[in-house]
């Protein structure tokens, strides 16, 4: 990447807008023991639910953010940040324990395999989608997946050059948490969809 | 219970329903527990794309309650 598209993409980060998911009187669950605490404050006050309280502190682009309310009585709202630090991270489990297992049988491993990869490229493909996933996610190239219970899943495609020289595009998921970090849900998604940037 | 296990559904709810998952369906726990719920791609029907033979994940959030450890990882 030359200094000129350096320029180009630090420009339209600048242009995303970012909110965050607010749900009031409650902390951000960022360690397993505070979402403990979350789920006796859930159990405690039953105006909380489980969704409400894995959206709160999470980031979204303006234009892309889920709309509340999310359900009757919901009182979640989302208020404007002025900036915001990205943090992705890919579990190198999910490389050398899941795609690369066979055990589980899903018809992704051939993906990966076709593109002259192996569990020894693990390191290099977690890298690889976090990078990728960092800059997208940074400039809102994102497609909002599913929300439930568990959070707001993210869509982000992910372009790799294999050691043939083949390059392949395909949806990668990602799960949101407080304060711009997101978490790889699954290297492979399905195959690219042009809606997604 | 952790990330990668396989589980087994144990108890029909409405909110699983909804997402055509049913008590015995057999998934990979893909994310550990948050709030008392866990994320599992549940096993879905093989289809083709792209030349590839894949299964489809059924992604839903299931209370770690529900779920039966039948394979660790």
């Amino acid at each position: 990447m030359d200094l000129q598209q350096t320029g180009e993409l630090a420009n339209k980060a600048a242009a995303v807008q970012w909110v965050k998911w607010v749900h009031p009187n409650t902390e951000p669950a960022h360690t397993h023991e505070e979402k403990q605490t979350n789920v006796l404050k859930a159990a405690m006050i039953s105006a909380h639910c489980a969704k409400c309280l894995n959206m709160n502190g999470c980031c979204f682009a303006k234009y892309k953010c889920p709309k509340s309310p999310l359900h009757e009585n919901c009182h979640c709202n989302t208020e404007r940040i002025d900036s915001i630090t990205i943090t992705t991270e890919c579990p190198i489990e999910k490389f050398t324990g899941y795609i690369f297992n066979k055990f589980y049988n899903d018809g992704k491993e051939q993906i990966f395999k076709d593109l002259g990869f192996s569990i020894s490229d693990s390191d290099m493909l977690k890298a690889e989608m976090e990078k990728q996933a960092n800059l997208a996610y940074l400039l809102g190239n994102y497609e909002l997946n599913k929300l439930n219970s568990y959070g707001q899943r993210l869509n982000i495609k992910v372009t790799l050059i294999g050691k043939n020289g083949k390059s392949l595009s395909f949806k990668t998921g990602w799960m949101t948490y407080p304060d711009g970090k997101i978490v790889l849900t699954t290297p492979f998604g399905g195959f690219v969809d042009e809606r997604i940037g | 219970m952790k990330e990668l296990d396989r589980v087994k559904l144990i108890k029909d709810r409405a909110e699983y329903a909804r997402e055509g998952v049913h008590k015995d369906d057999v998934g990979t726990i893909m994310m550990g527990e948050r709030n008392g719920y866990v994320l599992v791609f549940f096993d879905g029907e093989y289809y083709e794309d792209h030349g590839y033979t894949l299964r489809v994940d059924i992604e839903v959030a299931v209370r770690a309650e529900d779920l039966e450890v039948i394979y660790g990882s």
